[in-house]
């Protein structure tokens, strides 16, 4: 389907190949995400959770199936090209945020423009500036990372994942690590981005009351998706 | 034999023929002929292994440099490990990562060495200030020449970045999912 930025048929990923432990941990995962939609990925512990989202962010490679990221079929792909199509189609929000230090809000939300284009230009700052302003940010965007509160140093990390535009955000329990108000702050923040541009969001997470509120919910249950909710 | 010559002493344009030069005289008259060379062997012998002993430290202090700027950058890949992986999921190439690190290495290299630049010229200023002759005249005299401060900083710089091309291709290979985990 044209309008799906993601597509996965039959991904199996196994561990030690070849080997006596050979240990298959995805079991044929077949996972279609459409333009603009805000999926839920659940599961218990170890059900393969982070394997998938590695596969999807193409951190890491399948053993079998395929993967194509806005129609491009990623199977064919080396390793430069599939860092840039990564670089250019895929923004990420971790659990612990994992911004640089040593660099303030706006710096980070640039960090990825500068990836791409190898120098800073006037564009790149203005663009961070967006993008901390869509975020609230506005006030503390020359602050070290260290000194802003988790919930505040996860709005950079969503700015950040927002800067090159990508088709998708994938995001590994980005509220796991925050208390209750500032995971539903950092929820919505999510949710209105989505709406406002159409970015697909893939989001990990443990909490039920939240995955409830997107669009769909995909279960992982032992390597294998579970039955679908909407 | 009073009235007589003994001995003849002879100053060449380039020292270093001396021998050669000697050996002409010898052959060509019946008389004995030294050269300085020869008669102040001892002192060469000297002079050599002092240029030797010389040669093996200025090798041994070059490369505990190296190994000095390598080591600190092992470290530092290691602390940066978790941010390497940002930066590959980002979409940053091995070779962009590599390049931070070289990058790295050349600048502790060059900053390394104007400081080192700058302590050496301190200390000679000191020696030419403190140690001198009872009529004011220093010991000796030494210039540094401005071009072997360009040749040192080039050196360094160069020592450098070689010397970060371990670290930074570990830092290159590091598999994004594994650093960013930790």
């Amino acid at each position: 389907m044209a309008d799906n930025v993601l597509t996965l048929q039959g991904i199996r990923k196994a561990y030690n190949v070849g080997t006596e432990v050979e240990t298959e941990v995805l079991h044929g995962i077949d996972l279609t995400l459409a333009k603009g939609e805000f999926c839920a990925l659940i599961g218990p512990s170890g059900s393969g959770k982070s394997t998938l989202l590695n596969i999807i962010g193409l951190l890491d490679r399948p053993t079998a199936g395929s993967l194509a990221i806005e129609g491009h079929d990623t199977g064919t792909l080396d390793d430069r090209r599939l860092t840039q199509l990564r670089g250019h189609s895929i923004g990420f929000v971790f659990q612990y945020h994992h911004l640089i230090s040593a660099f303030t809000a706006l710096e980070n939300v640039m960090m990825p423009m500068l990836v791409q284009r190898g120098f800073p230009d006037a564009a790149m700052h203005t663009r961070a500036e967006e993008l901390l302003g869509q975020v609230g940010l506005t006030r503390w965007r020359n602050n070290k990372a260290m000194s802003m509160s988790g919930g505040q140093q996860q709005r950079v990390a969503i700015a950040r994942a927002l800067a090159v535009n990508p088709a998708i955000v994938l995001a590994d329990e980005p509220t796991g690590n925050l208390d209750t108000k500032s995971a539903d702050t950092v929820f919505e923040l999510m949710r209105d981005v989505n709406k406002a541009s159409g970015t697909s969001f893939l989001v990990v997470t443990h909490n039920m009351a939240l995955a409830k509120r997107c669009d769909r919910t995909i279960e992982v249950v032992d390597g294998r998706i579970g039955a679908p909710s909407s | 034999m009073v009235g007589d010559v003994s001995s003849i002493d002879l100053t060449l344009k380039d020292p270093y023929q001396a021998d050669e030069v000697a050996d002409t005289i010898a052959a060509v008259h019946p008389v004995e002929a030294d050269s300085w060379i020869r008669t102040n062997a001892q002192f060469f012998t000297a002079m050599r292994t002092q240029t030797i002993s010389f040669g093996a430290i200025r090798t041994s202090v070059g490369l505990s440099v190296a190994l000095g700027i390598a080591s600190v950058l092992v470290v530092s890949v290691v602390q940066r490990s978790r941010e390497i992986g940002i930066l590959r999921a980002m979409g940053a190439s091995q070779g962009q990562i590599m390049r931070v690190f070289l990058v790295q290495g050349g600048i502790v290299g060059l900053i390394g060495s104007i400081f080192g630049s700058l302590l050496a010229r301190g200390f000679l200023v000191l020696w030419q200030t403190f140690a001198r002759n009872p009529d004011g005249t220093p010991f000796f005299a030494v210039e540094i020449p401005p071009s072997l401060y360009v040749l040192t900083a080039v050196l360094a710089t160069i020592c450098g970045v070689l010397a970060a091309a371990v670290p930074a291709l570990r830092a290159s290979r590091l598999d994004p999912v594994v650093a960013i985990r930790g």
